[in-house]
């Protein structure tokens, strides 16, 4: 049986990515925004970790660089949950269509 | 054997704790608690003898040993006798006399730690408990005689009191440090043995001797200090017999025959106690005549007493001192009480008021005369062998001293007996009610002692291990000679002229004379606190004008910034007309032109505008196609 | 351990915060607790304490600015170590006292806090930039509190308060910072300093040092004539206030002449001594004269504590003034008995004058009176505290004084009779408090002094009874004093 290649990786990855970037713009409330975000920053980790795995074996920065993604990712959720929260008291809605503040 | 000095020590203060408790009914029994205590103390100090020391070291610093004990020298553990037995009865006389009283209890308390501290004082072993007991019954003192609080002149006796006493305690707080300093240890056995074997330099001794008699001068209320005494006479009778005759002014005396050996080793300072002993009791002797206080003729007359009792040590008749000092301990609480009862009958102290009205009372007149025949020195009874000792060392050292001791005799019959007649003289004034036994019968009890007191001559004369210098026969005769005639004197001038002062009212000009230190001393502290005060607004004064400095050099400040302010403006008018002249030049070619311009970003901005719809995922998709673009870009550039 | 005992009242005076500021009684027990919690930290540290063992115990020292020459370095010897627990004691006292006060109780609970740190961490250092660090601490926030919660003219008070105290500092700042740079390596260290003794004596460096630590510690004693401050400050301050500046700021002066100038600059200090008798025994006889003038009980009792404190600056000329060893520690154990006492003594004074003010609206003697008469416990706790002051035997203020009095009596008796001329001064002082404010019957038309609440005679009670305890067996006290005392005078 060979091995599963990098661009199977890679592939998957890319689908990730756009399934997550589908949710960020075509979702309607603000929660669901921030779930593909998570996706989105999963399918960048899952590329890092196979191009390490595969082209450079010893360098280990790659899981330096996930570590911090999944870090930013966890604190850039609490942030996010937390500023939903204070839009839904002040604004008493979660559809994103309704966030018209920044209109010009 | 120390645990009954403890006893004695002890009995009086929980007597007093005791009395401080309880309310009502049992309050009433306060008194006689405190009289039973005192009865104790005198049964303990009897039987636990001459002879008893005990001590234990409090604390080492410096190298200095402070200890605290108790003990019994000859001297002390007459005096101490002395201090519980006259304590005994004057109490229970007190219980009937202050029936009256509201803060009954409260009284008895005081009274109780009164003479818990004088017990304490007279049977201490140690500087520390001395000084701490010297310091109690000044506080039990200013409590007592200020007991009626609301009263302002019995505020002002007692400040006066403690005040004066404490500027003198000023001698014994100094001594007692220099004294642990030198001997390296606090037990008062220790500094006169070092004294007596000249281990002590000689001027150590003296200015120790010295620091001693001005703290004795002022408890025993000698020149110059002697201001305090008659007016604490405001203070109830009890507390005049006990603290102010019988006990705590002898203090005094107690504690320049304790420590003896110090001015034995400083003969200087021996010879200046005789000297103030002397003239404080001729003084006091003379202004005691001249009193029309029946009180104060009394408390003069302690003043005189006590200042033979310092004349006789100093001239080296510390026994007869010693002698005279129980003696009238006994005589005078015996007038004391006579004077309260007469007080009770006439609601007066001053002698116009008091006439006849000893007459028809037989215990209280008794009383009266017993005791003026014992102040006089009438053989035999008590007062009589104390004089004839001191006349004795003073014939010796000097005939013109025996003729003193002589003239006070004289002038102390004169006084005593001027007092004692006017109250006995006719008509006889009716009384109304019996006495109370507890009045009575103390009263009574003292008088006896007065009257037989001679007879313990002989066991005290083994005690101390003394020789009794008795005088030549010559001047015993002149002493009693002396003695009889002020008495006879005195008696006629009050039954003829009544309560006029016996000869002449001179004397109350020394009393003026007397005060006078006293005020001069009070007046001067006063004032360098009223010029303390002035300083101290001078500083505030000065600090405020610090500040107000401050805010003027602000002000000046504020002017010159207004200065330059004014500069600034007139730069700025200039600068403002410059400007208007450019203004107009540019106002032609150059303002036309840019508001062309931007009225083309204007309506540029405006187009563009639209992409601002305020959506979240627009943004959102925009910025990946940006991003998508820029990527594609790059790949392609790096082909 | 050390480091628990500075910090934690601040930091856990912080919790009140966190409590809604309506319920300010609450914020006050919490403040009690805390100040209780740390009376038990300071006991611990007590037990800790080992009197027959090396001088510096309990050392934190970590280094802070190496380059500079700075650690945080604290530790206790015999000398702070009964202050840091007559801080805890004090700082109990005034949070039982204010329970029931409801002023914006969050800020002034912290910054009592603040205070407490700052005082605790002050006596224990042994940096000298850390001793600069926290006498700022501790005495910034009085200004907050005397201008805050002061009474009538707090802002002129608060005012000359911060100024005199800010010269001060600056003063001790500038002798710090002379000894800083005269030792090589350049340190603040106070333990390396003193063996070292940088500034040799005669030297105008040595002097300038000397004079800016007499005016910084001067101010703070205070002596005659830098302690003007000093009543106004106690008069405008809240009683709370007024404890913990009498009772222990105080003695930040006591301690810097005790701890700091005597160790330090040692030698020069002995040209000085005959300026510090004379102004020692000097400052016991015009502060006994000041108070004695007074018509205003409060200001009353603010003069007396420059005669109290007199006595510590006597002791210090008389440690400069001789080699021998018992002389010198019956100084320094003097010395220190004194601060604890007056700390006590003085404290109580203030808290039993607080409650007469509160309960009759008044400070003027002439107008107050009665107390006995109405109130018998505050009457028979203030006239403990008065004879207690007076150095009645029994009482903490005997012990202090005669030790020093022993010992100035072996270098100088003149100054000796000074300084009793002054305690017999300060016994008209107190007479005239028994006799007019305690029995005198109050002036017609007066308020009536109303039962006080037991918890504030209470705590006056229970100081008054500590000064007694030491009073009438101090050898605990001195036994833990002695080691250091000793330490002192072998140098």
């Amino acid at each position: 049986m060979s091995a599963v290649p990098l661009s199977a990786y890679l592939v998957v990855g890319a689908l990730l990515f756009a399934i997550g970037l589908y949710a960020i713009v075509a979702q309607r409330t603000a929660v669901m925004v921030l779930m593909g975000i998570e996706v989105v920053l999963n399918a960048v980790g899952l590329n890092m970790v196979a191009f390490w795995r595969f082209l450079r074996p010893d360098d280990y920065s790659a899981q330096i660089f996930v570590i911090a993604i999944v870090t930013i990712g966890a604190i850039e959720m609490a942030v996010g949950l937390a500023l939903m929260m204070l839009i839904y008291r002040s604004q008493r809605t979660v559809k994103v269509d309704d966030f018209e503040e920044l209109r010009g | 054997m120390i645990a009954l000095l403890v006893l004695a020590l002890v009995a009086p203060l929980a007597a007093a704790a005791m009395s401080g408790v309880p309310r009502g009914g049992l309050a009433r029994a306060s008194g006689w608690l405190v009289v039973a205590a005192c009865a104790v103390a005198f049964v303990a100090i009897a039987a636990a003898g001459p002879g008893v020391h005990g001590a234990v070291r409090w604390l080492v610093v410096g190298g200095v040993e402070l200890t605290l004990g108790l003990e019994t020298t000859p001297l002390s553990f007459v005096v101490a006798l002395v201090v519980a037995g006259v304590a005994a009865l004057v109490i229970a006389y007190a219980t009937a006399y202050m029936r009256e009283e509201r803060r009954y209890a409260t009284y008895f308390v005081w009274m109780g730690i009164f003479v818990g501290g004088m017990l304490g004082l007279v049977l201490a072993s140690s500087l520390v408990l001395f000084v701490l007991f010297w310091e109690a019954v000044g506080v039990a003192s200013f409590v007592l005689i200020g007991f009626d609080y609301a009263e302002p002149r019995a505020r002002r006796a007692a400040r006066n009191a403690l005040l004066v006493t404490r500027c003198a305690d000023a001698g014994l707080l100094l001594a007692w440090i220099l004294a642990a300093v030198h001997v390296h240890t606090t037990e008062i056995g220790a500094l006169t043995a070092a004294a007596q074997s000249g281990a002590l330099p000689a001027t150590t001794a003296a200015t120790l001797a010295a620091l001693l008699l001005i703290a004795a001068l002022g408890k025993s209320a000698q020149l110059p200090f002697s201001i305090w005494l008659p007016d604490a006479m405001v203070a109830s009778t009890p507390v005049s017999a006990l603290l102010h005759a019988a006990t705590m002014v002898v203090a005094g005396v107690f504690l320049v025959l304790r420590l003896f050996p110090l001015f034995e080793a400083a003969p200087a300072l021996r010879a200046l106690l005789a000297i103030t002993g002397g003239a404080t009791a001729l003084t006091a002797a003379l202004v005691a005549t001249a009193q029309a206080n029946f009180k104060r003729v009394l408390a003069w007359s302690t003043v005189s007493q006590i200042g033979e009792m310092m004349f006789g040590t100093g001239l080296g008749a510390s026994f007869g001192a010693t002698e005279h000092l129980a003696a009238h301990a006994a005589f005078k609480a015996t007038l004391f009480l006579a004077a309260g009862v007469l007080e009770r009958l006439a609601a007066t102290r001053d002698l116009a008021g008091l006439q006849g009205v000893a007459r028809p009372r037989r215990w209280t007149a008794a009383a009266l005369v017993i005791g003026a025949l014992a102040l006089a020195g009438v053989p035999p009874l008590a007062g009589f062998w104390g004089e004839d000792e001191i006349l004795a060392h003073a014939a010796a050292t000097n005939p013109a001293l025996g003729v003193l001791v002589v003239v006070l005799v004289a002038l102390g019959g004169t006084y005593v007996s001027r007092a004692v007649a006017t109250t006995l003289r006719p008509p006889p004034r009716e009384g109304e009610e019996p006495l109370p036994r507890a009045m009575v019968i103390p009263m009574a009890a003292l008088a006896m002692a007065a009257l037989v007191g001679g007879l313990a001559r002989t066991p005290l004369d083994l005690l101390f291990e003394a020789t009794a210098m008795p005088a030549p026969i010559g001047w015993r005769v002149a002493l009693v000679a002396a003695g009889v005639a002020g008495l006879a004197w005195g008696s006629t001038s009050a039954v003829l002229r009544g309560s006029v002062p016996a000869l002449g009212s001179w004397p109350g000009v020394i009393e003026r004379l007397v005060e006078m230190p006293a005020f001069a001393l009070a007046r001067t502290a006063l004032a360098s606190a009223r010029i303390v005060a002035r300083i101290e607004q001078a500083l505030d004064g000065a600090a405020r004008s610090l500040v107000a400095g401050a805010r003027s050099a602000a002000r000046v400040v504020d002017g010159t910034e207004g200065v330059l302010d004014a500069a600034a403006r007139d730069l700025a008018v200039g600068a403002r007309d410059l400007a208007a002249l450019v203004r107009k030049g540019e106002d032609r070619g150059i303002s036309d032109g840019v508001d062309a311009i931007a009225g083309l970003l204007a309506r540029g901005s405006s187009v563009l505008r639209h992409a601002e719809t305020g959506k979240i995922y627009v943004y959102t998709m925009s910025l990946f196609v940006w991003v998508a673009l820029a990527t594609a870009f790059i790949l392609v550039m790096r082909r | 351990m050390l480091t628990t005992a500075i910090f934690f009242p601040f930091v856990a005076s912080l919790a009140v915060w966190l409590v809604p500021s309506e319920r300010q009684r609450l914020a006050r027990r919490i403040a009690l607790a805390v100040s209780v919690i740390e009376v038990l930290i300071a006991l611990t540290l007590w037990a800790r304490f080992d009197p027959s063992g090396p001088s510096l115990q309990l050392r934190n020292a970590v280094a802070w600015m190496p380059s500079v020459g700075a650690s945080y370095d604290v530790a206790l010897d015999g000398v702070n170590l009964p202050l840091v627990l007559l801080t805890a004691v004090l700082f109990t006292a005034t949070s039982a006292y204010t329970l029931d006060k409801t002023d914006r109780a969050h800020a002034e609970v912290s910054l009592f806090g603040l205070m407490q740190t700052g005082l605790t961490g002050l006596f224990v250092t042994q940096d000298l930039l850390l001793f600069y660090l926290f006498f700022e601490v501790s005495l910034v926030p009085m200004y907050f509190v005397i201008g805050g919660w002061g009474h009538a003219d707090r802002r002129y008070a608060a005012l000359k308060f911060f100024l005199y105290t800010r010269a001060a500092s600056l003063a001790m700042l500038l002798a710090f910072l002379g000894l800083y740079l005269a030792s090589t390596p350049h340190t603040f260290s106070i333990p390396i300093l003193a063996a070292s003794a940088p500034l040799a004596a005669g030297t105008t460096g040595a002097a300038l040092a000397v004079l800016g630590m007499v005016i910084g510690f001067g101010v703070k004693l205070p002596a005659f004539p830098l302690h003007n401050w000093l009543a106004d400050a106690h008069v405008e301050a809240p009683t709370e206030g007024s404890v913990i500046l009498a009772g222990l700021q105080l003695k930040i002066g006591a301690y810097g002449f005790i701890r700091l100038l005597l160790p330090l600059l040692g030698a020069e200090a002995t040209r000085w001594r005959w300026i510090f008798i004379a102004i020692g025994a000097g400052s016991i006889v015009y502060g006994a004269l000041a108070a004695l003038a007074q018509r205003d009980l409060k200001r009353l009792v603010a003069y007396t504590s420059i005669s109290h404190m007199g006595f510590v600056l006597l002791a210090t000329g008389v440690y400069a003034s001789t080699s021998d060893p018992a002389v010198r520690q019956l100084a320094v154990s003097g010395a220190t008995l004194q601060m604890v006492s007056h700390g006590l003594l003085t404290g109580a004074m203030f808290i039993t004058v607080g409650i007469v003010q509160d309960g009759t609206g008044t400070r003027e003697i002439d107008a107050l009176g009665s107390i006995f008469a109405r109130t018998p416990a505050l009457g028979a706790v203030m006239a403990v505290l008065a004879f207690g002051s007076l150095g009645l035997p029994g009482l903490s203020g005997f012990v202090a004084e005669f030790q020093v009095l022993g010992a100035a009596i072996s270098v100088s008796v003149a100054a000796a009779i000074v300084a009793i001329v002054g305690v017999i001064l300060s016994t008209g002082v107190y007479l005239r408090v028994v006799s007019d404010v305690l029995m005198k019957p109050a002036r017609e038309g007066a308020v009536a002094i109303e039962r006080p609440a037991p918890r504030e005679v209470a705590t006056g009670a229970v100081l008054a009874l500590l000064s007694i305890v030491i009073g009438i067996a101090p050898s605990w006290l001195i036994h833990m004093i002695e080691p250091a005392a000793l330490a002192f005078a072998s140098r």
